[in-house]
């Protein structure tokens, strides 16, 4: 429980309103009745908690990372809530020898296990360094990393196209449901995720233009 | 044949294999020095406009194969299919590329058998192998246990893998034999989903074993089907089975086949988790069936088995045991869990939107339910009363 109270403190709308303190007593007194969502406010205790852990699951698979041979792995979101640094301890664990570098709108989290690198010039936060975006750019940041690092890492060759021919491959034509899809993809997250999800936004929205081509021409 | 043309083909070839990352419980041994992690509930990275979910980079190894399986996308008899493979190395940096980028979740790896099963599953093991030894990979691998595999290779994989699979593709013997010629089913499939069982027992397999059967394939009902899995998951510490719906493929001796709605796929699914989740039994399954062995496409199995047992209701939400309440249309465990909760803690449920709270589909719960020994009319005649009512005010304004 107390790991779903976090996460109900860090929906957007809690920081505003006093639900959580509301809360608390009733499930120090009786836990019951909270957690089998016996009340409105028991309710939208949960709904906000499901919120907050929906948004970190569905962003942690959605986003898509640029790889560069300093070890970095950058990508852009549009957080609702405030999750960032709990999307550093998933990905801590995932690539543990990397740096992850998270952009949103206004600042730029850098975050790593690595002990060996520091970012000494920026301003650090609970499990990540935080600065402001119109700060310091990309390049920046990459030459800081360059002299900390033993050796760089070889990237390879790739591009998003390998991405969207193995995309389009899966694709069964026969089984075609775009309202499924869409709800698994809904607008709303696409755009969280900024460019993570842009080939699947367009595929779908070519398949559901398809729809209503097909289904005027049945009509006329 | 370029990487990526390989991938297209081998990608498009593996599309109709099911599979899904339900997760690893396996804990990582280091802390640092490695990419990739397992997680302990599946992660879907990306959607496709069918609906279904992108989690694993499924693919192929070869699609060449000397089998003839009469629905398989791979046959020897689909003569117009391009025929290519992977090298080991080739789709291990392909599939890091994609891991790396958070594309994926993890690896599954299947093959058409080229030349026979012992060479292409070396391969196919090499691929894993260099996955974990060179690549440093800790993440999700579900590798394909090939029909007529030698045991030493389904140790050696098993060793690498999270999850290895050996697919049915039919519920019994004669049903196999309509649907491949060149396979024997007790001894390539049935016999090696033995050794995985050994294999397990000894501590491998963090998510275990799977199998999928084709459905609708070789006329089979859906009685014949679930009897199976039953049987796989009491003697084979089978952890879940796959069902896929067969669709008609060109250039292969089923292709005039009428194909398997998918709505049937659907109904086999929702009677497995009745099994596997709601501890029904096989003999409370069997009252969902028709004439034909196979469940009725237009209602929900959990409805038909309550239907078919109405002396049960209705219970007294109240007083029931647990797996009375899951047996109860729109009572699932979490529910029923939540129910048995409450009265633990001397919290009675007195109204019906109570429930519906809790996460009780009351729709249809409601006709096999009682809150405190009432009962709620049931919707239909509910209406029918309020419409008779309005009538009556009518006509008595009328004389």
């Amino acid at each position: 429980m107390e790991y779903f109270l976090d996460m109900v403190q860090r929906h957007r709308k809690s920081q505003r309103d006093d639900l959580v303190s509301r809360v608390k007593p009733v499930l120090e007194r009786d836990p019951a009745i909270i957690q089998n969502k016996m009340t409105k406010v028991a309710r939208e205790f949960y709904r906000r908690g499901k919120e907050v852990m929906n948004e970190l699951y569905r962003l942690n698979a959605f986003i898509r990372f640029d790889v560069y041979p300093e070890y970095l792995l950058v990508s852009e979101i549009r957080p609702e809530h405030n999750i960032v640094d709990l999307m550093f301890y998933y990905f801590w664990r995932r690539y543990p020898d990397f740096i992850i570098l998270l952009f949103d709108k206004q600042h730029g989290y850098c975050s790593t296990k690595r002990p060996d690198i520091q970012f000494a010039s920026l301003k650090q936060e609970k499990n990540y360094w935080i600065f402001n975006r119109n700060q310091y750019t990309l390049v920046e940041i990459r030459t800081w990393i360059i002299p900390q690092l033993p050796n760089l890492f070889d990237v390879g060759s790739f591009t998003p196209t390998t991405w969207e021919r193995y995309y389009d491959s899966q694709y069964i034509k026969d089984r075609k449901n775009v309202k499924l899809a869409r709800k698994a993809l809904p607008m709303k997250m696409i755009k969280k995720a900024v460019n993570g999800l842009a080939y699947e936004a367009k595929r779908l929205e070519e398949e559901e233009n398809d729809r209503q081509k097909n289904s005027l021409l049945k009509y006329l | 044949m370029s990487s990526l043309q390989k991938l297209e083909v081998l990608g498009a070839s593996a599309k109709y294999d099911t599979c899904a990352s339900t997760g690893s419980h396996r804990t990582l041994k280091r802390s640092a020095g490695y990419i990739g992690a397992p997680v302990a509930s599946g992660i879907c990275h990306s959607f496709l406009p069918d609906g279904r979910c992108v989690t694993l980079l499924k693919i192929l190894y070869t699609n060449k194969c000397v089998h003839a399986c009469n629905y398989c996308f791979n046959s020897t008899s689909c003569v117009t299919r391009q025929r290519t493979s992977f090298e080991p190395e080739e789709l291990a940096h392909l599939f890091m590329n994609l891991y790396l980028r958070n594309y994926v979740e993890g690896l599954f790896l299947s093959s058409g058998v080229c030349k026979n099963a012992e060479c292409t599953m070396e391969s196919m093991i090499e691929v894993v192998q260099r996955l974990r030894m060179k690549e440093s990979f800790e993440g999700y691998i579900h590798l394909k246990i090939l029909p007529d595999t030698p045991y030493h290779l389904i140790k050696e994989g098993v060793s690498y893998a999270d999850r290895v699979s050996v697919n049915c593709e039919a519920p019994n013997k004669s049903r196999f034999q309509e649907l491949s010629a060149t396979k024997d089913y007790k001894n390539d499939i049935l016999t090696r989903i033995a050794w995985i069982k050994g294999l397990k027992r000894q501590g491998n397999l963090p998510a275990g074993h799977t199998t999928q059967f084709v459905v609708g394939g070789a006329g089979e009902s859906d009685r014949e089907l679930l009897k199976m899995s039953v049987w796989l998951y009491d003697n084979m510490m089978l952890n879940r089975s796959y069902y896929s719906a067969f669709h008609p493929i060109q250039n292969t001796p089923l292709e005039h086949a009428p194909p398997t709605p998918v709505i049937r796929e659907h109904r086999l699914y929702q009677s497995d988790w009745l099994l596997r989740k709601y501890d029904f039994k096989f003999g409370e399954i069997e009252l969902a069936f028709d004439d034909t062995g196979n469940i009725p496409l237009a209602a929900d199995p959990k409805l038909l088995i309550a239907n078919a047992d109405p002396q049960r209701y209705p219970l007294e939400v109240n007083e029931a045991s647990y797996k009375d309440l899951v047996h109860v249309p729109g009572i699932g465990p979490l529910s029923a869990r939540r129910i048995i909760n409450l009265r633990k803690n001397q919290i009675g449920i007195d109204e019906f939107d109570q429930l519906k709270n809790i996460g009780v589909v009351l729709k249809r719960a409601r006709p096999y339910i009682t809150v405190s020994h009432r009962r709620q009319t049931q919707l239909e005649n509910f209406i029918r009363k309020k419409d008779l009512e309005a009538t009556k005010h009518v006509l008595h304004d009328w004389f």
